[in-house]
């Protein structure tokens, strides 16, 4: 499955593609803001979505909205600090399916990122 | 489709099914009886009518009418049809000789010649066939009856066996149903955390654990809407969240798992009365999982867990870390301040703290305005005093003190308990400073105790000399010197320097370390003054001694120098002439480093000095008297009120042998 990771930081884009382990998942794309997400989205049509919801310039629950209104079907991740639980219960309620919080390590990401698609995938 | 998938109602259907079966063949039975009557009804009203047909019959009736009739009997008990009617042969066990003979008779009524007997007798036997066969139907019609009787009561009891199976089921239902309820009540009764279900409404359950009322300090169950009772602890704000946050629960699309860092009521403050009437403060954690029946949210289970104990640890624990903190901080910053100037600090801010209390205790004054601005202005010299010294902890506290101000100065009009908090932020500096200067005088005696011990360790205050790696003889030297200090009643450390070659036998040295002995002991007694004499100096009270041994080609160099007095050349001259070592007009004639040299004199010596080294040439004679022997120069510089050095050099050749001669003399 294609993942897309949204996030102003190169270092947390960087952070997330090389953490990344989980085998039913493979890095497809990436965007700093939520128009150049909406953007490369439309091309890449990843399965799964990691967004921070701290980012300038479209944040990231118009950018939830936009790309569930394109297609339902993608499941999208919200990365945040967890100090702003308002704006990720936020992103929640318009389509996203699950929250992860920064900082986190190698486990935390695979473990969320697995569970995210769990229902999705015959183990 | 209603759903019978439990298999205990299979039983149940099974024997409903058979019921309908044993339904349907009685009544196929039924109706087959009902029929087979129908036909001997219908035999019987034939025969009647042949029978009546033949009584009415005169003499002359042709033979066809006979056979007619004959065929007509024979179809009636062999089957057949008569006029569209169909008849089935009759029974096999029937008594037929009644037919016989009046089929035998029929025969012979043509021919009669006694036509009315003929067909009297002939009628009395069709009679009695009617009455043989009115009661074949009859005793037919009664089994019939009874059967239809049986299967009555079959049916009855078959219902009846059903009802019983019903309500044994039932019962059985029942018994489970209790069993379960037990079990579960029993749990419920028993688990210490609160559970509890909220509906898709967002009421909570009627069955909820017993522990839930409890953790919350009511004696009746919980009941209403979850929100509501939320509201009595929570923030608008966190109300918010968690009508959100279960919102998102109660739908399927976000990942239960992934959404518990976003629960706001992990830590929800709960103030619970005591017996006593007080308050308590409890920590309680609410946990939610969903409820799902056929991937459908049913319900939401909401677990509610008393964790005041680990909320008051993790507080306590930070707390301490803060503590720790704020003690490296002080301990740092007491090694870095000079000790005068960290005593002066602590002094005025004592002196500010002071103030401060005063000016809150201050009843007469209720202008609070004026208090929190006066009070703002000792705290502000408080933090510009620690920050020129760098003492980070004490800014940090001076600077929560004046937000502490800021935050209720906002407030247009003041009364006095609003001052409260800062009774605390004062407590609190209070006791800062108490740490501090705990560690200060911790600090301050075990500097005193290093002191001792000949390690010279002061803040702000460098000496040269950084070797101090230690000699052979190194602790036996400050141990000797703490001895000889305590027995001149001063206070004198040790700092030495040795580069002097490992190849060298302890006799080849020997000189050296006598020299260096009587040396230091001339430093304590002569050259260090006394602690308080120091002080007044402006000395530190210790004093030390600096002993170099330096290897070169041709030789060894010894230094001893003490921060001592230096030499008193006037006091010298004196004692010399009241010694009679010289006579005044020679005095005079002396420069200063010739009095100054008088010291080595062999009559020099103070009486001290002769009692402790009763036998033997005293301290610098001794020095002096073994220079000579290893053709050594002895150098002395000093400076009055600084310092004294004594300089030896040992030219090499002459130790090794000038060890030989040693032995004669000693």
């Amino acid at each position: 499955m294609k993942l897309m990771i949204v996030d102003d930081s190169k270092i947390v884009q960087n952070m997330i593609q090389r953490f990344l382990t989980e085998k039913n998942i493979e890095f497809a794309g990436k965007a700093n803001n939520g128009k150049e997400a909406l953007d490369i989205f439309t091309i890449v049509r990843p399965e799964i979505v990691t967004m921070d919801i701290t980012m300038p310039e479209m944040d990231g629950i118009e950018a939830v909205k936009r790309i569930v209104a394109i297609d339902d079907s993608v499941r999208i991740l919200v990365v945040s600090a967890l100090a702003d639980k308002a704006t990720a219960i936020e992103a929640l309620k318009n389509g996203a399916h699950g929250f992860l919080c920064k900082p986190f390590d190698e486990r935390d990401l695979n473990d969320a990122l697995y569970e995210l698609i769990e229902d999705l995938v015959d183990e | 489709m209603i759903n019978l998938g439990a298999s205990k109602y299979k039983g149940l259907l099974i024997t409903i099914s058979f019921f309908l079966v044993f339904f349907i063949l009685v009544a196929l039975f039924n109706i087959y009886l009902g029929k087979s009557l129908n036909q001997e009804n219908e035999r019987l009203n034939k025969i009647i009518e042949v029978h009546s047909q033949i009584a009415a019959a005169e003499p002359g009736t042709p033979e066809s009418f006979w056979q007619v009739r004959s065929n007509e009997l024979k179809t009636l008990f062999d089957g057949g049809d008569i006029a569209g009617i169909s008849y089935t042969p009759v029974n096999k066990q029937i008594d037929r000789s009644t037919y016989t003979s009046i089929q035998t008779g029929l025969n012979n009524l043509g021919t009669s010649s006694d036509f009315y007997t003929d067909k009297n007798r002939l009628n009395g036997q069709l009679s009695s066939l009617e009455n043989q066969w009115a009661s074949v139907i009859e005793s037919k019609e009664k089994r019939f009856q009874i059967l239809q009787y049986a299967s009555i009561v079959l049916a009855i009891l078959y219902f009846l066996g059903i009802v019983f199976q019903m309500v044994r089921n039932f019962d059985n239902i029942d018994s489970e149903i209790e069993v379960v309820k037990n079990e579960t009540e029993n749990i419920l009764s028993t688990v210490n955390e609160g559970l509890f279900l909220i509906t898709p409404d967002h009421e909570i359950g009627a069955q909820q654990s017993q522990a839930l009322k409890g953790i919350f300090g009511m004696k009746e169950d919980i009941e209403g809407n979850f929100f509501d009772f939320l509201n009595k602890y929570v923030s608008e704000n966190s109300l918010e969240i968690a009508k959100d946050f279960l919102g998102l629960l109660f739908g399927k699309r976000v990942k239960e798992k992934l959404i518990d860092d976003l629960n706001p009521l992990k830590r929800v403050q709960v103030n619970l009365e005591r017996r006593d009437g007080s308050f308590e403060t409890h920590y309680i954690s609410f946990d939610f999982k969903r409820v799902l029946e056929d991937k459908d949210v049913q319900y939401i289970l909401g677990s509610a867990t008393d964790v005041t104990q680990e909320v008051l640890l993790e507080l306590e624990l930070e707390e301490t870390r803060t503590q720790s903190e704020a003690q490296i901080d002080l301990f740092l910053s007491v090694l870095h301040v000079p000790p005068a100037q960290l005593k002066l600090f602590v002094n005025d801010t004592n002196v500010g703290l002071n103030h401060i209390n005063a000016i809150l205790k201050d009843n007469d004054n209720k202008d609070y305005k004026d208090k929190i601005s006066q009070i703002g202005r000792v705290i502000h010299k408080i933090k510009g005093d620690a920050a020129l010294l760098n003492l980070h902890s004490f800014e940090v506290k001076a600077h929560e003190f004046e937000e502490v101000m800021a935050e209720i100065n906002q407030n247009p009009s003041l009364k006095g308990e609003d001052l409260l908090p800062l009774a605390i932020q004062l407590k609190n500096m209070i006791g800062h400073k108490d740490s501090f200067l705990a560690i200060f005088d911790k600090f301050d005696s075990s500097k005193a105790e290093l002191d001792k011990a000949g390690l010279k360790v002061s803040a702000g205050d460098s000496s040269g000399d950084s070797e101090a790696a230690a000699s052979p003889a190194g602790s036996a030297i400050q141990q000797m010197v703490k001895r000889i200090a305590d027995e001149y009643g001063k206070h004198a450390g040790v700092i030495e320097y040795d580069n002097t070659q490992s190849g060298h036998s302890p006799e080849d040295l020997k000189p050296i370390e006598d020299s260096k002995i009587q040396l230091i002991r001339n430093a304590v007694a002569h050259g260090i003054e006394r602690p308080e004499q120091r002080i007044k100096s402006g000395k530190s009270a210790m004093g030390t001694i600096y002993i170099s041994t330096t290897e070169t080609n041709e030789a060894i160099e010894l230094v001893v120098k003490d921060d001592g007095a230096g030499i008193d050349v006037q006091a010298i001259k004196q004692k010399a002439i009241d010694l009679h070592i010289i006579t005044e007009s020679q005095a005079s004639d002396l420069d200063d480093k010739q009095i100054a040299g008088l010291i080595f004199n062999t009559n020099f010596s103070t009486k001290d000095d002769a009692d402790l080294n009763a036998g033997r040439g005293v301290g610098l004679n001794l020095v002096k008297e073994i220079a000579k022997q290893h053709n050594a120069k002895i150098g002395l510089v000093w400076k009055p009120e600084s310092y004294t050095a004594f300089k030896l050099v040992f030219p090499k050749e002459n130790l090794i042998e000038a060890n030989n001669n040693e032995d004669d003399i000693s």
